[in-house]
């Protein structure tokens, strides 16, 4: 004891030139504005460019998936432009088909890091505001849905996924419109969702399809796939205990879709009066 | 150590901390080259206080030019970092009489020579660690190196003069 004592006497004037130096560290981050915001920004950035470089060589394993991939998104993506092509020809004169097509931008991004382990799963895209990513848009996969952007800095974007327990989305059974809401309830299980909120009297099987709802929220058009009923099972109470086999792969997520709903602020507008009178007494 | 020294040595800073703030804080050379003359001060201080007292002096004094430079702890960071090294300083570069006989560090004292390459290294560090800090926020790096350079020389050429002028005096006693 006596030893130890002795040795930080010994080093006194380090420990004071430490401690004074700590308070001047402290004080830069907590007074500067732009050295505080630099510090945090700093540490995202270097984090986010680790993570950059940490994608770009394990990319290469997944070249020959990647690839067959976009192939088959290519097929859907050109199938889909001939539908459109023939649904514009024969529809033409009514004007509601022009707002649908303008209504949701979409901007290519790929995923550097993503989580499934954990019971609030978040991954991070390498786009960010300056390629005019926003809080709040929604973020799709090739096969369905995926999630939501939470936060963005300059060059990057985290997005909560759909395997997150705090986030849930309203969804539709494709079959007969029964709706209900997409929610992650057993964390353990990153390939299945529970769709609650579904009434009985729907009659709904195993191999059903379930797609975005397009109301409730207006992040996602109006039909985009989220999974495939697996397991339907009746617990009492008026609503089924659906088991949903999602589409998206979120183990081995590469490229996806962020959507901006460009109407969004209008519709918010729009039902903001309603909103609003139902809230008052 | 008595009272006079003290007393010469807190009217000496509170002249270079006006000039410091009132002179030098607005004004830059070629817009790159900004003058810290209180470091000037600082690195005259005598030999005779300790470690930990030049520690808390400088933190003190530093912290005051921060408040009007408008950005506490950058240069209280560094000053106090040069200070801590001083003695390190020292103790390499001790001429061949030894440090017996003096008191302080100005030009008469040490030698003309002696004192240019001692307050090059000081101001050179604290110049760097200054605008390395800001670097890390805004800047870029070229811009920061050309800071770094010409603050370092300008402040070298302003505190030689101040030395000249300010303690020609009491080292001719």
């Amino acid at each position: 004891m006596f030893r130890l004592l002795e040795f930080i006497y010994a080093i006194r004037v380090f420990l004071v030139f430490v401690a004074i130096e700590i308070v001047c560290i402290w004080m830069l981050v907590r007074f500067n504005p732009y050295h505080g915001a630099a510090y945090f920004s700093t540490s995202s950035s270097i984090a986010g460019s680790v993570l950059s470089i940490q994608r770009g060589i394990t990319e290469y394993f997944g070249l020959r998936k990647t690839n067959l991939e976009l192939a088959e998104e290519n097929a859907q993506l050109k199938a889909a432009l001939y539908r459109a092509q023939q649904r514009s020809t024969k529809e033409i004169d009514t004007s509601i088909v022009f707002i649908q097509e303008n209504k949701f931008d979409v901007k290519v991004a790929r995923v550097i890091n993503n989580n499934t382990s954990l019971a609030n799963n978040f991954f991070t895209l390498n786009k960010g505001a300056r390629q005019g990513v926003e809080v709040g848009m929604g973020v799709l996969s090739s096969k369905g849905v995926a999630g939501q952007i939470k936060s963005v800095t300059d060059h990057y974007a985290t997005a909560i996924s759909i395997l997150n327990a705090k986030w849930s989305i309203s969804a539709k059974v494709l079959r007969m419109d029964a709706d209900g809401i997409i929610k992650w309830e057993d964390d353990t299980d990153p390939l299945h969702v529970s769709f609650t909120d579904v009434a009985k009297h729907h009659k709904v099987k195993v191999g059903d399809t379930v797609v975005t709802s397009g109301y409730k929220q207006v992040l996602f058009p109006k039909g985009i796939p989220i999974g495939i009923v697996s397991e339907v099972k009746d617990e009492g109470g008026s609503f089924w205990n659906i088991k949903v086999r999602l589409t998206t792969d979120f183990t081995a997520m590469d490229y996806v879709f962020i959507t901006k709903n460009n109407l969004k602020v209008e519709q918010d507008s729009v039902e903001a009066e309603f909103t609003k009178e139902k809230v008052k007494p | 150590m008595n009272i006079t020294d003290v007393l010469k040595q807190l009217i000496h800073g509170l002249i270079i901390l006006l000039f410091q703030i009132v002179l030098f804080r607005t004004s830059t050379l070629f817009g790159v080259a900004s003058c810290f003359i209180y470091v000037g001060f600082l690195i005259q201080l005598p030999f005779y206080i300790s470690t930990i007292g030049l520690l808390c002096i400088t933190f003190g004094y530093t912290l005051l030019i921060d408040i009007f430079y408008d950005s506490p702890g950058l240069h209280t960071a560094a000053a106090v970092f040069i200070m801590y090294i001083r003695a390190s300083i020292f103790k390499w570069m001790t001429p061949s009489g030894g440090y017996d006989n003096k008191e302080n560090t100005s030009i008469f004292t040490m030698g003309f020579q002696w004192h240019l390459i001692y307050a090059f290294i000081l101001i050179f560090l604290h110049t760097s660690l200054v605008f390395a800090i800001e670097w890390l926020s805004i800047g870029t790096l070229w811009s920061s190196l050309l800071k770094i350079i010409s603050t370092t020389l300008f402040t070298l050429l302003v505190v030689m003069l101040y030395q000249f002028l300010f303690l020609y005096k009491r080292s001719g006693r």
